[in-house]
């Protein structure tokens, strides 16, 4: 079932060993993802699908393995540093600060930029790709729908002109107008460049989107392969997609 | 009726000071995740930073403020990374417990090197008509200071670059991890500040009180009650909150007497947990 993938990896996660304090999640996972694709990251709760996404980031401490991105090795890079290397990261649940307005949203994203122009250039992407959450520059974050709020993560994340977009569960808790709507704009962000690596709850879902996918059971990996393939294999149908 | 307003007025002011306390307080709290039992024992060090200042040099208290700042927040973001860091993921209690202890050594030490000797800072003494009303100078002095303290730091959480890292940790840290900003940072600076008001309020009550190392005790209760009137984190529900503080103190003061107005902020952190624990403002 394993494909040649030939482009060149953004991402590489080597043996991945990590977890919460004392308590190991991850027990050697591997996987990558490269230009020009969506990777999805599936499998059963407590898979450590979203571990495998915060250790990459930086926000969790790493036992053994590695992390390369970009070719360089990130492994224990603090969250702030690895940010400046291009990696944004689109966290699950809880994903803006409530009082906050859309305005500060995209200046918090841009926190790493020092470069005025840069900064321009960012905001003018994002009003091509979110034009009406310009319109609302100056609405709080609370005071907008769940996928509302979504867009405007997606967006905050998109400020440092990512080389690599990271996201857990974006469909959490949207309606399923939402949830595609979601996923049209991450495709859209993937055809201009940045490839991203979904974990996603909603299996069947992201796998219709993803170019590859790899399904995680108990912190090991299970199966791997092109995203359709893994959806029309009877195992990965019968374990994890519900028949 | 002159009177009354004139005593609502004094509330304002007294409860313009108890705000700075009060602020101090609920940032850390809010931000830091930390309850410092010592807050008011920076209140007292910052009281006894305008006494010295002025008694050994002469110093102008006014302008001991200006110092007090800078020297607190550079002291609080110190005692921050060598001792307080650590309890941000510790259980509560670990924090009140330390800071306990810190609130005891401290004022312990100034006992020791300062006496109980009660001092005041005898610097603009006396008072001035206004429409018929009387204040006491350093009280009306005091309030300006206060307001324009408490207008610096909105505009710095509002504005300032670092103001809304602050505010995107205390939010929501993962998120702000995640933007690259260095969260640790934010809470080590938050903490500096915390410390810093603490300080600017202590030399700012030194013009109008008097001075001695228990002194700190007040104000610590004084700043609960505002925290938990305002609610917790909340640095607007805060200012209400000491605003609202100095009134009662200052009515109960004139209309029963000045023991019953030690009791207030006891009765009020009862009356709010009891009635409305979230506070009387919404964030």
């Amino acid at each position: 079932m394993r494909v040649e993938r030939k482009e060149e990896k953004i991402l590489t996660i080597d043996g991945l060993v990590s977890g919460y304090g004392k308590m190991e999640i991850l027990h050697g996972i591997s996987l990558s993802v490269r230009r020009g694709e969506i990777v999805g990251l599936i499998g059963p709760n407590g898979a450590g699908k979203s571990t495998v996404l915060k250790a990459a980031a930086g926000l969790l401490k790493v036992t053994s393995g590695k992390v390369v991105f970009k070719g360089e090795d990130v492994t224990g890079t603090p969250p702030y540093r690895i940010v400046e290397k291009g990696m944004a990261f689109n966290p699950q649940g809880r994903v803006v600060f409530p009082d906050m307005t859309v305005q500060e949203h995209l200046d918090m994203g841009a926190w790493t930029i020092k470069d005025r122009q840069e900064k321009e250039k960012s905001l003018q992407r994002i009003d091509q790709l979110f034009p009406w959450l310009m319109e609302k520059k100056k609405r709080k974050a609370s005071q907008m729908s769940g996928g509302e709020q979504q867009m405007l993560s997606l967006a905050r994340a998109m400020m440092i002109q990512p080389k690599l977009l990271l996201l857990d569960e974006p469909s959490l808790g949207l309606s399923p107008k939402w949830v595609k709507t979601v996923f049209e704009k991450v495709v859209e962000i993937k055809e201009s460049g940045i490839p991203c690596l979904i974990v996603e709850q909603k299996a069947a879902m992201v796998l219709e989107y993803s170019d590859y996918g790899y399904v995680l059971e108990m912190g090991n990996n299970r199966f791997e392969g092109k995203g359709r393939d893994l959806l029309t294999n009877p195992d990965v149908r019968r374990l994890y997609l519900g028949g | 009726m002159t009177n009354f307003i004139e005593i609502l007025i004094r509330g304002l002011m007294l409860g313009s000071v108890y705000a700075l306390v009060g602020m101090g307080l609920t940032l850390v709290w809010g931000v830091v995740g930390i309850v410092n039992i010592a807050h008011g024992e920076f209140v007292m060090l910052g009281a006894y930073l305008a006494f010295w200042a002025f008694s050994l040099i002469h110093f102008n208290p006014l302008l001991s403020v200006a110092l007090a700042i800078p020297i607190f927040f550079f002291a609080g973001m110190t005692i921050h990374k060598r001792i307080t860091e650590r309890l941000t993921k510790a259980p509560e209690l670990s924090a009140l417990i330390l800071t306990f202890g810190m609130s005891i050594l401290i004022w312990n030490l100034a006992q020791f090197f300062w006496t109980n000797t009660y001092r005041s800072v005898p610097y603009l003494t006396g008072s001035f008509p206004f429409f018929g009303l009387v204040f006491a100078k350093s009280k009306t002095v005091s309030f300006f200071l206060a307001l324009g303290i408490t207008a610096a730091l909105f505009a710095f959480l509002k504005y300032s670059r670092l103001g809304k890292g602050i505010r995107a940790t205390s939010q929501n840290s993962e998120v702000a991890l995640v933007c690259g900003i260095n969260t640790m940072r934010m809470r080590a600076v938050t903490f500096g500040m915390g410390i810093a008001l603490a300080g600017a309020a202590g030399t700012i009550v030194s013009l109008q009180w008097v001075i001695f190392p228990q002194m700190g005790a007040s104000y610590v209760s004084k700043a609960f009650a505002i925290v938990v009137l305002g609610g917790l984190g909340n640095i607007q529900g805060a200012l209400a909150g000491g605003l609202i503080i100095g009134v009662l103190e200052s009515l109960t003061t004139q209309y029963w007497s000045a023991k019953m107005a030690q009791i207030i902020p006891s009765m009020t952190i009862l009356l709010i947990l009891l009635l409305k624990p979230t506070g009387l403002f919404k964030k």
